[in-house]
């Protein structure tokens, strides 16, 4: 981007986006980390219960991404996120989130062990200031990689079935596992990981593989009712779940302008994951001294729900039709 | 087998951390001080740079310690005397000025004992801040004492009041211009202000460090027997209150477990355990190098790398074989800087990490007060020499000998034939004190001492009142308020916080 023509396209394209763009009658996008990004195809009622009967694929190329090498590699994840890092083997995932000193939360996200010295974050904010902060004192390489790395979250009860008939014999992937399989003379890695609570697989190759993989995969998948789908349906399917989505259900506090803004994980239902046991981490002093205090924990999960889906435009729980602005209604599934 | 060997663990055996470890073993804990050098003082230790020449290691006056810490440690006692305060010399290209306290010669007499009046009036009211916690924001403050303290400065009366409001920022350049005529007593102002700091006179709130100057003590202070003498004075008074000093006792590690300090880890690999530490050793030593990024928050680690700590200031001893030849009693202290502007100008090219010039310098004759400094007949130098940089573009070798040879310039100027008398020269550059005395950048105040750097922002926020984020760990050291200067006062509020908060 350095012929200073970066405003006239200020969304970037996925590798998929010659498919994505072509499947997209509705021609709906919306912006996501900095990328173009599907909010429907055609009918999100359909693409929604791809997800729940079917295989649904979601471009998952705008997640942002970063390798953590090094022989700390291991310690300074144990010390920027809340769950033990030594317990997560080559191979395998853990979902995990990080806080700042005082104790609210950055972002959540996916660690990836790649090898014993090589790990993948995934997750929806950009951070590297933060991570590279994190970085002093540890022998580590944190590079961002989002834009050498292309995805695909192929989600449904016949994911697998798909993936076998496209020639990935995953049958042997148990979740938060992660494969290295052959694909077209190179290799792609499938991990048993994603965002809806069915089940699921996110496919992870180079950019190049991109086009040659999403046609692969949907001609495979025909018989299965393998179906691109779009933000709107991914959104109900992931509230369904549970699953939360930082700058949606929560502010990160890196981008927190009112002081009481910023959520801790106990605040937000993810208590569960802090291991107090394994060390210090950042934020364990202040979450420690929050459970001690109680906090405010417990009443501000729902009350944070409502009063985001009211202030963000783009929030979903409006996907179903009622005015933004208004009290929303719970999410509801396709009549 | 680590072993506890005591209650409380008092790393660096420099000026606060005696004081500090003096002051809890005297209430009845049991403190073990560990130095890496073979004998104490830290700033305040001797050192043969010549073959029978002694020069104070660093440090060479002090503008007075603590007086908490000279009583309590009863110093006198353990044979700390001090020479009459010293008369300042001020040697430029004209007559030679003498200043004592507010008694100025010279046509600005009467106008330098007026500012000296009123600054005094000023540092007299802040000086009850130094021997207190520095406030915070939030709970957990003693509010009584800082009410009482805020009061006395109220109490100056309507008009000075507004006059401290004026002065308390300003820049001590505009102060002497402002207030004197004399070039000579400019010059003074702006040295004195500006020593020790990485400041120049026109740098902003550059009247305050003065302030604090006059604060700690009118006159400069030379100990009998020398800084040497001080630290060992310091010393007996530690062991003779009950604290185990261990010299050559290097620490490689402060050991974090289950989240508390619980000891240290020498080099070498000993663990000595103890209930608390307390670090009188530079802040971003301490949390960087001793304690580790791992025990740290990551945003609290990284704000350790934000401690601003540049030192200006460069230490000379020369060796001679013969009185050199100043046009003053060699007994005083020799101030050479010949106007405000001058001592500006000595600062411009440290900015950009180039040598000045003419360089500005506090010079002292130690074996002029008394034997045993140098050879029968011969005279030590020892000259704080500024401004030095600390990371010099020409390299660490040609910026020494380019400052050893313009401060030798400045020196001929004032004393011709000084240079024929020279048998020994050393030369400390900030990267050499860095290296001797573990200060980071080569600055004193382990820490620069400037308006954004006091009080409840010494040396962090997180720590301002000595407690430091990892429970059982305690700062001492000058990098806390109020500061270093051979005072003794962070380590003694520091003795008073832990104390208190029966840690």
């Amino acid at each position: 981007m350095n012929d200073l023509t970066h405003f006239r396209s200020p969304l970037m394209r996925t590798p998929f986006h010659a498919r994505t763009s072509a499947a997209n009658l509705l021609n709906r996008w919306g912006p996501w980390g900095g990328y173009m990004t599907a909010l429907c195809f055609g009918d999100m009622d359909m693409e929604y219960t791809a997800i729940r009967n079917a295989a649904s694929v979601y471009d998952l190329c705008p997640m942002v991404k970063y390798r953590i090498t090094g022989p700390d590699a291991a310690g300074y994840l144990n010390r920027l996120t809340l769950r033990d890092v030594a317990r997560l083997a080559v191979g395998a995932v853990q979902y995990t989130a990080w806080v700042d000193d005082a104790g609210k939360l950055l972002d959540d996200g996916t660690l990836f062990r790649h090898g014993p010295d090589d790990y993948l974050i995934c997750c929806q904010e950009r951070h590297l200031p933060w991570l590279l902060d994190s970085a002093l004192g540890f022998d580590v390489a944190v590079a961002e990689v989002t834009e050498d790395i292309a995805a695909l979250s192929l989600q449904g009860p016949c994911s697998a079935s798909a993936l076998g008939a496209a020639g990935f014999d995953v049958s042997a992937l148990k979740p938060f596992r992660m494969m290295t399989l052959p694909f077209q003379g190179g290799e792609i890695t499938i991990s048993r990981t994603g965002f809806t609570g069915d089940l699921g697989y996110e496919l992870w190759m180079t950019p190049e593989q991109a086009l040659p993989l999403w046609d692969h995969l949907f001609a495979a998948g025909a018989p299965f009712g393998i179906r691109p789908i779009g933000s709107d349906a991914l959104d109900l399917a992931r509230i369904e779940a549970g699953f939360i989505i930082a700058g949606t259900d929560f502010v990160p506090a890196h981008h927190a302008l009112r002081e009481d803004r910023p959520r801790s994980p106990l605040e937000m239902g993810l208590g569960w994951m802090i291991d107090w046991e394994k060390g210090p981490f950042t934020g364990r002093r202040a979450l420690l001294a929050e459970k001690a205090n109680k906090g405010r924990t417990g009443c501000c999960w729902a009350w944070t729900f409502r009063a985001m889906s009211a202030l963000r435009g783009r929030s979903s729980i409006t996907a179903s039709g009622s005015k933004r602005g208004s009290s929303p209604p719970p999410p509801g599934r396709p009549r | 087998m680590p072993t506890r060997s005591s209650d409380i663990l008092v790393i660096g055996g420099g000026v606060n951390g005696l004081a500090c470890a003096a002051r809890l073993a005297a209430k009845g804990r049991k403190v073990m001080l560990l130095e890496a050098a073979d004998t104490v003082g830290g700033g305040a230790g001797a050192r043969e740079f010549a073959p029978g020449y002694r020069a104070p290691a660093l440090a060479h006056l002090t503008q007075g310690l603590d007086p908490r810490m000279a009583a309590g440690m009863d110093l006198v006692r353990h044979g700390l005397e001090f020479h009459p305060g010293l008369a300042t010399t001020v040697l430029s290209g004209g007559d030679p000025l003498v200043v004592r306290g507010g008694t100025a010669e010279g046509p600005d007499s009467s106008a330098f004992a007026a500012l000296h009046a009123k600054l005094s009036a000023f540092a007299r009211v802040l000086a009850p801040f130094r021997q207190m916690t520095a406030p915070r924001l939030g709970a957990g403050n003693r509010w009584g004492g800082f009410l009482r303290h805020g009061l006395g400065v109220r109490a100056l009366g309507r008009d000075d009041f507004r006059e401290l409001l004026r002065m308390i920022l300003i820049n001590v350049h505009d102060v002497a211009e402002d207030e004197l005529t004399d070039d000579r007593l400019k010059g003074l102002l702006a040295f004195d202000a500006t020593l020790g700091a990485w400041l120049g006179p026109r740098s902003p709130n550059s009247l305050i460090l003065y302030l604090d100057r006059l604060a700690r003590g009118v006159d400069p202070l030379l100990p009998k027997g020398g800084m040497g003498a001080l630290a060992v004075a310091l010393g007996r008074a530690a062991e003779a209150a009950g604290v185990s000093l261990r010299t050559g006792a290097r620490v490689a590690q402060v050991l974090v477990e289950g989240d508390r300090a619980c000891g240290v880890a020498l080099e070498g690999g000993e663990e000595v355990r103890a209930g608390l530490v307390v670090s009188a050793m530079n802040p971003r030593v301490t949390f960087q190098a001793l304690v580790g990024a791992q025990a740290l928050d990551a945003g609290f680690f990284k704000r350790t790398h934000h401690i601003r700590s540049r030192g200006g200031a460069a230490k000379l001893h020369l060796a001679l074989k013969g009185a050199p030849g100043f046009a003053a009693d060699l007994r005083s202290r020799l101030v050479i800087a010949a106007s405000h502007d001058a001592v500006e100008a000595a600062f411009n090219p440290v900015k950009y990490g180039e040598v000045p010039e003419a360089p500005v310098m506090e010079v002292i004759l130690p074996s002029a007060h008394e034997p045993g400094h140098a050879p029968e007949g011969g005279h030590v130098i020892s000259a704080i020499v500024q401004f030095a940089p600390h990371a010099p573009k020409a390299g660490a070798e040609a910026a020494r000998e380019a400052m050893l040879e313009a401060s030798l310039r400045v020196l001929e100027a004032q004393a011709p034939g000084l240079r024929g008398l020279v048998v020994g020269a050393e030369m400390l550059m900030p990267y050499d004190i860095e290296d001797l005395f573990g200060m980071v950048g080569g600055n004193w105040h382990h820490g620069e001492l400037a308006v954004e750097q006091m009080l409840f922002n010494r040396p962090m926020a997180e720590m301002a009142q000595y407690a430091t984020p990892v429970p059982g760990l305690w700062l001492a050291g000058a990098g806390s308020h109020p500061g270093g200067g051979i005072n003794g006062a962070a380590g003694w509020n520091a003795a008073g916080a832990i104390l208190e908060a029966r840690a």
